[in-house]
């Protein structure tokens, strides 16, 4: 009866043995990208498949607009905070609370300006089908920026 | 009499000759009858305990377990590793998209 068990043993440990050699080698890549300080751009570079030419152009144009983004972000940060403190001060909708509203959804739609500026920028340095999927991917997340690009696709 | 009938019982001998496979019969017949009182979890442990005997046997499980685990790995992964895309994905809008850090009515 010591054998069949032996046996049994040998054929989970193979199974284990299996799954695990092979499923740590699939998902590798992806988890050194996850894992890497700029996996973003990493990332960026695999999945448009970008040579290091286009690559270089890439990562100066972000290097570029890095600190635009940055300065939208604090100011969109400030006007959210003003929104926020004149809604909760008040009942009704003052004046003041309209005009920062106004504000805040301008400050909004200049970042999607620059931000759709730059994805334009970059999608030409791609190929055309490159390119054009990754202007859907950062354009699916204009509208709806905490929301993955696949699911508003699927939706 | 007692005396005649034991020295007659002792003179007695059987000269009987067995039928040929008489003693296979029987085992035959034993085995039979133990087999229709076994249950079928039994017969499926027997052939199983005989197949794991089998070299070729053993080493077809083997490869069909390792089979089995490369397939389930391969699988899992493309679910892991479209979770991981998804993730990288959204770690690079976080660097251009200046709406995507709570400010822009999404936190």
């Amino acid at each position: 009866m010591k054998r069949p068990l032996a046996l049994l043993l040998a054929v989970l440990v193979a199974a284990l043995l299996g799954y695990g050699v092979v499923y740590e080698l699939a998902t590798r890549p992806a988890k050194a990208m996850l894992c890497h300080p700029d996996g973003g751009m990493v990332w960026l570079r695999k999945e448009y498949h970008l040579t290091p030419e286009q690559f270089a152009k890439v990562q100066q144009m972000h290097a570029d607009y890095r600190p635009t983004c940055e300065a939208m972000c604090m100011r969109i940060a400030v006007s959210r905070e003003k929104v926020d403190a004149l809604i909760a001060a008040h009942q009704t909708v003052t004046p003041e609370t309209a005009a920062a509203l106004q504000e805040w959804a301008l400050l909004q739609n200049e970042c999607r300006v620059a931000m759709l500026r730059h994805v334009y920028a970059v999608s030409a340095e791609m190929s055309p089908e490159d390119g054009k999927r990754y202007v859907a991917m950062a354009t699916a997340r204009l509208v709806a920026p905490g929301m993955a690009h696949t699911s508003l696709l699927d939706k | 009499m007692n005396d005649s009938l034991q020295k007659r019982l002792a003179e007695w001998q059987v000269d009987l000759e067995a039928p040929p496979r008489f003693e296979a019969g029987v085992w035959a017949r034993i085995a039979a009858e133990e087999s229709a009182r076994r249950t079928v979890f039994d017969r499926v442990g027997d052939w199983l305990a005989a197949a794991f005997y089998q070299p070729r046997l053993a080493a077809v499980a083997v490869t069909l377990g390792l089979a089995l685990g490369i397939g389930t790995a391969f699988v899992k992964a493309q679910d892991s590793n479209a979770l991981l895309t998804r993730q990288l994905e959204s770690r690079y809008m976080e660097t251009i998209n200046p709406l995507a850090h709570g400010g822009g009515g999404q936190s």
